[in-house]
């Protein structure tokens, strides 16, 4: 016999499932009631201690050593290279689909869901065939290690890795008052500057000019990575005969010639200036609350920033304030969210691969954003025109294969899943459903699922 | 084969009966058993799959100017293909599919025809299902070999209203199930009841059903037929789990046929993104779900994906493309010995036929008959006179049954 539908919720309960579903990807069978003690501190506890690295990623290769392959194997003449390339990018595809599995299958979910936001804000793509093989690593080895310490710390890890130098023409920007540029008559590569400025920083809003990306393009120059034999093969390699001579002047400060320093201190500035805190706070509560958040979240979440330009504080500052507690559910879910949340209702949180699959068939095939700008934050743009029957269909595809199984009960899984967000209303259809398959479809297409 | 034993379990309930699988859009499942430890699947791409889509050939000259804003980018461009072979590239969101290459066991069929250079989707489906002109109460080619291999009185499950490529198998049938299109309209509807209260997802729903309704007004009769209610999103990956477990070792199926609907792109299609490599990623993941459920017998499998048309080469006024002659075909599976077979027409303008379409250089034929003969053991001369005798002639693909 299914549950019936209950008098009420208690206060806690709704709050763990909001907690479940906001600051996680959504909860599996047992979340919700393991939250409802104390909801508040359960999740902040999701961030303490966290092991950046869970078990699926532990034995990953790491860039040095994934580059190094390339670099070896384009020495391999044409056609092995292509081998090379064709068995590399199944590499990557299954080492995807173990982050999928450990982002779906975590305890540590408002941690999970931190990277996400991180990795996407700073995002690389499979799509650059020079980088498809490394989108992963740089994940493990400048994001998950940074995001509850500084923003600043963050910025560096991004710039300086070697993916994200390879993945924005960084390896082949040469100050023209270098020695090698003028040896060579090469020139600087604005791509990383641009998006630094524009993508990762001040943003759109941020009153850049064309002269500060050349100035920062100019700091960033000489930063590379090391080619074979080199001392630093496959890693960061600043190569002091690349960088742009002379002292310069960056968004009003005097920046001293100092080499290597330079670009970090131009970190430094950007990392740490309130323009920037603000526009991190604003996309951190869109990307969990809401395309248009209340302002009392961006302030809670800048609050956190303005401790010394930490992400850790913007975590912290996010879960302080009330209404992004609210039970008013208005964040359409991307089809990642959607996909994990899923898997996770329905117990298979280990199936990386399916949830790689689903977010191909939803449109959002993962690690392959189709420029450095990411996928969208406002989310809304997820349900345009017959895409959203696309979503539903898979939805449904998805419910007449989970709940076929012997002894599935539809309402006993939503109830699991969302708690005390299941409205009276789809419960009622869902009880009056001709199968357990047609009521587990209408759940997952109902706006307490659909929504986060 | 009397007496086999066939799955009571879940929706495969009911020995010697014919059910209908699937049904939500026009996407169905049929099950035969046969007298063979080989399986064979068919995946029916119906429609007329955009083939070029999916298996970009790059690197023909013409190919960037002659697909236009359907074009997608070469291997080393960012947001290219996966390279195969230095020539065709996959699209990434069949991805999935990679592995299947890399170990040798996909082979692709370019430029492939069934018979016909008509483009309507009517005269098209007769010929890709009976392989021939489709005359009244003409049996599918699959029927007739089933019937060729004595397969004769086990179940044949499913079906649907005609039958497709299994038209014609002795079996009994009992029953019918309801219109599919009309069961997936009111799964819709049931849907659109739970956003009385959203707005955002009630907005969300009509604009869905308006883009849906202004694609489809535009379309001629022929073509909306084909559409209708497609659902490849969801049904692909659920058939395919389906199929494997009734083919697996321990039941009695050996052939599976998969009709799967919305290959129909007559309008914005997409490249990279879009209505079209969605429908691919769920293709892709569909392939890979039979391969993971059926690795016990995967030595002895042999999937052929095929359409009954290509689709014209140029992108039309509305970013899709118009049905057209040539298109691809893909055999997948253990069974199968990776590679290209078929020559490539080329694209440029004079190379096409009719100026418009990919030339058929290639029969769909050649790959069945391989099929037929290498994997399910019929012979030669059953093959030429009662399955496929409008092709007596044409010679079977040597190699590509490993």
């Amino acid at each position: 016999m299914a549950r019936e539908y209950p008098e009420e919720f208690s206060g806690t309960a709704l709050q763990a499932a909001v907690a479940a579903t906001r600051f996680g990807y959504g909860a599996a069978p047992g979340d919700i009631a393991r939250l409802t003690e104390d909801p508040i501190t359960a999740v902040a506890a999701q961030v303490r201690d966290v092991d950046p690295l869970p078990a699926p990623l532990k034995d990953l290769p790491d860039t040095r050593a994934l580059l190094v392959d390339t670099l070896r194997a384009r020495r391999r003449g044409r056609t092995a290279f292509q081998t090379y390339r064709r068995e590399a990018r199944a590499r990557a595809v299954s080492a995807v689909n173990a982050h999928l599995q450990a982002a779906a299958s975590s305890p540590n979910q408002f941690f999970e869901r931190l990277v996400a936001f991180w990795t996407n804000h700073f995002t690389i793509s499979m799509n650059k065939p020079a980088v498809m093989p490394l989108v992963t690593a740089f994940e493990r080895e400048a994001i998950r290690p940074n995001v509850m310490g500084s923003v600043h710390d963050l910025l560096l890890a991004v710039v300086r890795h070697p993916a994200m130098l390879i993945y924005l023409n960084n390896v082949r920007s040469v100050g023209p008052n270098s020695k090698q540029g003028r040896a060579s008559g090469r020139g600087l590569n604005t791509d990383l500057a641009r998006a630094i400025l524009e993508t990762h920083t001040y943003g759109p809003e941020g009153d850049i000019t064309d002269g500060d990306v050349v100035t920062l393009a100019g700091l960033l120059s000489g930063w590379t990575v090391g080619l074979l034999g080199e001392a630093e093969e496959g890693a960061f390699r600043f190569r002091s005969d690349w960088h742009e001579s002379g002292a310069k002047r960056f968004r009003g400060r005097f920046v001293p010639e100092a080499g290597l320093l330079e670009g970090e201190a131009a970190l430094d500035l950007l990392a740490r200036a309130p323009a920037t805190g603000r526009r991190l706070s604003r996309l951190m509560a869109q990307f969990f609350i809401d395309d248009d958040p209340a302002e009392s979240v961006e302030e809670a979440i800048y609050d956190g920033y303005t401790d010394g330009g930490s992400a850790r504080g913007m975590a912290e500052g996010l879960l302080a304030s009330s209404e992004a507690w609210t039970e008013t559910q208005t964040k359409v879910k991307t089809p990642r969210d959607l996909a994990v949340s899923a898997a996770r209702a329905l117990g298979r949180a280990e199936d990386g691969a399916g949830i790689a699959h689903a977010m191909r068939a939803m449109g959002e095939p993962p690690y392959q954003a189709t420029d450095a700008a990411g996928w969208p934050i406002e989310t809304a743009g997820w349900i345009a025109g017959e895409q959203f029957f696309d979503r539903l269909d898979w939805c449904r595809g998805l419910a007449e294969q989970a709940g076929a199984a012997p002894g599935f009960n539809a309402i006993d899984c939503a109830f699991e899943a969302v708690g005390g967000l299941l409205r009276e209303q789809t419960y009622r259809r869902m009880r009056v459903a001709f199968s357990q398959q047609e009521a587990l479809a209408l759940f997952f297409s109902s706006p307490e699922f659909q929504l986060r | 084969m009397k007496g086999a034993r066939i799955s009571r379990r879940g929706l495969l309930a009911g020995a010697g009966a014919v059910g209908l699988i699937g049904a939500a859009g026009t996407s169905r499942l049929s099950l035969a058993a046969a007298p063979t430890d080989k399986r064979l699947v068919v995946l029916d791409l119906q429609g007329g799959w955009d083939g070029m889509g999916m298996i970009a050939p790059y690197g023909d000259d013409a190919y960037a100017q002659a697909r236009g804003e359907l074009a997608l980018r070469t291997p080393n461009q960012v947001n290219g293909v996966v390279d195969l072979n230095g020539f065709y590239g996959l699209h990434p969101a069949a991805e999935a599919l990679l592995p299947f290459w890399n170990d040798g066991q996909l082979a692709l069929l370019p430029a492939v025809g069934v018979g016909t250079n008509q483009t309507d989707h009517t005269t098209a489906r007769a010929w890709f299902e009976t392989a021939g002109s489709g005359e009244p109460g003409a049996s599918g080619w699959l029927g007739r070999a089933l019937n060729a291999m004595e397969a004769a009185d086990t179940a044949v499950m499913a079906v649907g209203a005609e039958g497709g490529l299994l038209a014609g198998a002795s079996a009994q049938r009992i029953g019918r199930a309801g219109d599919p299109v009309s069961a997936l309209a009111a799964f819709e509807q049931r849907v659109a009841l739970l956003y009385a209260e959203t707005p955002l997802l009630a907005a969300a729903f009509e604009e869905a059903v308006a883009a849906r309704n202004t694609r489809l007004n535009r379309l001629a009769n022929d073509d909306r037929d084909s559409d209708a209610g497609a659902a490849i999103l969801g049904d692909a990956p659920w058939l395919a789990e389906q199929a494997a477990q009734a083919l697996s070792e321990s039941e009695a199926h050996r052939v599976a046929v998969i009709a799967l609907g919305g290959w129909d792109s007559h309008q914005d299609q997409g490249a990279l993104v879009g209505p079209l490599p969605r429908r691919l990623a769920a293709l892709a993941q569909a392939i890979a779900l039979l391969a993971e459920a059926l690795a016990p017998v995967w030595d002895k499998t042999v999937i052929l994906i095929a359409s009954e048309m290509g689709r014209a080469v140029a992108p039309n006024a509305l970013a899709g493309t118009d049905n057209g002659v040539g298109g691809m075909a893909l055999m997948v599976g253990g069974a199968v010995s990776g590679g290209v077979y078929g020559a490539w027409p080329g694209l440029a303008p004079n190379a096409r036929l009719d100026g418009r379409f990919l030339a058929p250089r290639n029969s769909l034929w050649s790959a069945v008959s391989a099929i037929l003969q290498d994997h399910l053991g019929l012979s030669p001369r059953i093959v030429a006179n009662s399955i496929l005798p409008n092709f007596g002639d044409t010679q079977r693909l040597e190699d590509v049954i490993a």
